[in-house]
């Protein structure tokens, strides 16, 4: 059953064409690693997804509804239904470990205890019961990549999009988080991993959408990065 | 907006003004100077008109009367006609008893203030005039020189009123500059607001954009505009309000230490700094925190405007 579909999508900046009709649907319950190298358009791909941009043509239709014809007011409300990890982490620096994950619940106007119960479950899920005080600057980055994660899951979205979520780890954290990512694929929510480590996405043994030009040149069912 | 995202917003101003202390203390420094100049001015001016309507209301006019031939009645009788006058806020009869009184009391050598007595008092009898505006003085005296009352204030007497045409000149210079000195000060006080504003706005662009990446993750975890832009608008207000605690000290302090100094060489006049202060504090509260408020509001909303959009 289709959730994502991007229909005959291009983005241009200017002259320069990073996305070429990509026409693409992503299933519920899939893991789809998104792999190409640099400048292949697999980060516009992303963005478009999380509204940060829009298609200079086609339609990206997301549970039914046409994402790039949101308004700015119904932008927040799309947000808060998929999750997004980023390479950058992308924490609040001024809040702790706790605050950085409630804050995506705070936004959405929940109850204090029902935040503090949330927030603790979804902590232990990624295994920083411990850090629950500390500043991100206090963190390791695979441990600020997990809180990422907690952030992310603590809607409990039906889509998690990871943009390279292990492009500043080491290898060692980076087998720890995508073991993460494959076990909330697992509860039934659909992974869209951006990536270009080859040694994850062969390991994955998933689907693999390889880009290159901003084009798709090939989408295999049980994959591997051909580089 | 419910009564739970208003705690929760102004929780996280609070937190936020804490957590970026020397921000918030750079931003409240530079509102306090702001407030500092404005209060300057306002003070400034406050003091200005009080010295002028000192001034202003010790250019009375008085008529002498040499010739004690003229019986009391007759001077009551012009007094009551000038009471009579618009431009006339109260006329004072005093006597030859009077007069003496008030020249013994006047720091003479004895000899000489001793020389007056009741069997021999050349001093003679006046009307003492205090006009509502000085600028029109010279209406009092063109009715002195009417030709009714050409036997008691003779041709000669007319020039013996302390306000004559001589004095009239300085006066005018004096009132016109009072004036020019108070409309300066407004004027010059404008453009300081207005630069103090641009300051401080620039102030609150550079703490928000030092922290444009977290309005960004703000952003993408879902916030709305509200939700993200309240939070840095208490904090603005936290500025204004700090500012205007430090500011309101800062100028009772420097009253306190200058008011004997502005009364040793403000002789002409009696100004009383700190009583001024103590009877305009609540215009100047009211003042530094509408004028903080106000501006802190615009300038994070301005500021934050950019971000919030792009």
């Amino acid at each position: 059953m289709p959730i994502i579909e991007l229909q005959n999508v291009s983005k241009e900046y200017g002259k320069i064409k990073v996305l070429q009709d990509i026409s693409l649907i992503f299933d519920k319950g899939e893991f789809v690693s998104v792999v190409g190298h640099s400048g292949a358009g697999k980060s516009t791909i992303i963005k478009l997804l999380t509204c940060e941009e829009k298609p200079s043509t086609g339609r990206i239709i997301v549970a039914g509804r046409d994402i790039t014809q949101l308004k700015p007011s119904e932008l927040p409300y799309y947000r808060r239904k998929i999750g997004v990890i980023y390479q950058d982490f992308k924490l609040l620096p001024q809040k702790d470990v706790y605050e950085n994950v409630a804050y995506a619940l705070e936004v959405c106007d929940y109850p204090s205890h029902d935040i503090k119960k949330r927030v603790v479950k979804v902590l232990e899920l990624v295994g920083l019961s411990h850090r629950i005080n500390n500043y991100p600057n206090e963190l390791s980055g695979g441990e600020r990549q997990r809180v990422a994660i907690a952030r992310a899951l603590i809607h409990n979205p039906k889509i998690l999009i990871a943009d390279e979520p292990t492009g500043n780890l080491d290898p060692v954290n980076t087998w720890e988080i995508m073991e993460l990512l494959y076990r909330i694929n697992r509860s039934g929510t659909l992974v869209i991993l951006t990536t270009h480590n080859k040694t994850v996405v062969d390991r994955l043994k998933k689907r693999v959408v390889l880009m290159k030009g901003g084009r798709v040149v090939s989408d295999e069912k049980s994959g591997t990065y051909v580089i | 907006m419910n009564f739970r995202s208003i705690i929760r917003i102004t929780k996280f101003g609070l937190i936020n003004f804490w957590r970026n202390r020397w921000l918030s203390l750079a931003a409240t420094l530079m509102m306090t100077i702001t407030l500092l100049i404005i209060s300057f001015f306002v003070l400034l001016n406050i003091s200005v008109s009080t010295v002028s309507d000192s001034i202003r209301s010790r250019l009375d006019m008085e008529v002498y009367f040499f010739n004690d031939s003229i019986t009391e009645t007759k001077i009551l009788a012009l007094a009551q006609d000038l009471k009579s006058q618009s431009n006339v806020q109260e006329v004072h009869f005093v006597s030859k008893t009077e007069a003496k009184a008030n020249f013994q009391n006047y720091e003479l050598d004895p000899t000489i203030a001793s020389q007056i007595t009741d069997d021999f008092n050349p001093l003679p009898r006046s009307l003492k005039i205090k006009v509502k505006n000085p600028e029109k003085i010279n209406e009092v005296s063109a009715f002195l020189k009417q030709t009714k009352y050409a036997d008691i204030v003779c041709k000669e007497m007319r020039c013996m009123t302390s306000n004559s045409n001589q004095n009239q000149k300085v006066t005018q210079k004096l009132i016109s500059t009072t004036r020019f000195v108070i409309r300066a000060g407004w004027g010059v006080g404008i453009i300081f607001v207005l630069v103090s504003i641009l300051i401080i706005l620039n102030t609150i662009r550079l703490t928000i954009f030092t922290r444009k990446d977290e309005i960004e993750i703000m952003k993408l975890v879902g916030a709305n505009h509200a939700f993200i832009r309240l939070p840095f608008v208490v904090e603005s207000i936290l500025y204004g309000l700090l500012a205007t605690i430090i500011s309101l000290l800062t100028i009772s302090i420097a009253i306190k230490f200058a008011n004997p100094y502005m009364g040793k060489y403000l002789k002409i006049v009696n100004v009383d700094m700190t009583y001024l202060l103590r009877e305009k504090l609540g215009l100047i509260i009211l003042l530094q925190l509408t004028i903080s408020l106000i501006i802190s509001t615009f300038c994070s909303f301005i500021s934050i405007r950019k971000y919030l959009r792009s």
